[in-house]
């Protein structure tokens, strides 16, 4: 079992309007493949219903650093009452989804996620010792990357979802 | 006898859950057709049909194999089930066709077994040997090729399955 520390703890973004689920989805799948993340997606859930669809998709890319250390950011993307719509602009005709959308994103520092350092107590305590006073410039530096990368996706969307305002 | 390092390893590569009307028997055909296509061997290891008030309960388990190398076998294993089912008549595109409507649980997780022919199998000097094979030798082939490899190739069928049953997120960066 790793040992999990909370660098960004939900961070949110709450949009009601228009924009397109898809393209918000490539958008925040783009950027963990451009940075260097594999892809998890843990769940997928759509629900038609009356009001419109219902959409929550749980992302958890990582990161492997090193055999010691491992990035974890989770993606939460809550979307209700989306319905397609029919826009015109500058002459062309867009289809776009028109809905309410909640993005929740939390960053994560795994370490020891192979569980090397767990199988004695000796490991575990020389373990702790060695997070507590000699990695600690390193693990430093690992946070900042991880505050870093969700910050910048939290602008990338914050910037896609503005460019559906006008 | 000890775990041999990275011997079996399963991934579990995502959960979809939906709730809409589907061309049920379509959607099987198309996920089987997927797997046949990329040369896996298909099982249906289990099936389930049991009839309720509010419409038929379906437990479908299937197991999809592939002798990728002499050492190395890959595993799709699919667990769907399909809750009040019930036949509707919807009209697209100017005609009447037959479709499900249903709550459906689709789960997907591949497994990446090593040494399937049990040719290090035996005694305990042998699983030593095979475990610091793994370990020193041929650790980056088996985490970057097969495990790497095969959840991406996985995460195809998932893509096939969320675009089949038309999600809006079905897109992905590759």
């Amino acid at each position: 079992m790793a040992e999990t520390e909370t660098i960004v703890e939900d961070r949110k973004i709450t949009y009601e309007g228009l924009f397109s689920v898809s393209d918000l989805y490539r958008l925040i799948d783009e950027y963990f493949a451009k940075i260097g993340y594999d892809k998890v997606e843990v769940k997928n859930v759509e629900v038609v219903k009356p009001e419109g669809k219902f959409i929550e998709i749980r992302l958890e890319p990582y990161k492997t650093i090193t055999d010691y250390v491992r990035y974890v950011v989770s993606v939460r993307i809550i979307c209700s009452e989306i319905k397609e719509v029919e826009i015109k602009r500058d002459g062309h005709k867009l289809r776009l989804n028109s809905g309410k959308a909640q993005i929740i994103v939390n960053g994560y520092l795994l370490t020891d996620w192979e569980g090397k350092w767990e199988s004695k107590p000796v490991y575990y305590v020389l373990r702790a010792l060695m997070n507590k006073y000699v990695f600690q410039p390193i693990t430093g530096k690992y946070k900042g990357e991880i505050a870093q990368n969700c910050e910048q996706l939290v602008s990338n969307i914050k910037a896609f979802l503005n460019l559906y305002r006008y | 006898m000890a775990d041999v390092y990275l011997q079996k390893v399963t991934q579990k590569v995502g959960t979809i859950r939906f709730h809409g009307v589907v061309d049920l028997n379509g959607f099987l055909k198309m996920m089987r057709d997927w797997l046949i296509d990329h040369k896996y061997l298909f099982f249906e290891r289990e099936f389930k049909s049991k009839i309720n008030p509010e419409g038929v309960k379906k437990e479908i388990s299937w197991t999809a194999y592939l002798e990728a190398t002499e050492y190395a076998k890959y595993t799709i294993d699919l667990t769907m089930i399909f809750l009040n089912c019930i036949d509707v008549e919807v009209v697209k595109n100017g005609q009447k066709i037959k479709l499900t409507s249903t709550r459906g649980l689709i789960e997907i997780a591949c497994t990446c077994e090593l040494d399937p022919f049990k040719r290090f199998g035996g005694n305990k000097w042998l699983q030593a040997l095979q475990d610091w094979y793994h370990k020193y030798i041929i650790k980056r082939e088996i985490l970057f090729i097969h495990l790497d490899g095969l959840y991406y190739h996985t995460l195809k069928l998932q893509r096939a399955i969320k675009e089949y049953l038309e999600f809006e997120a079905k897109t992905s960066a590759k």
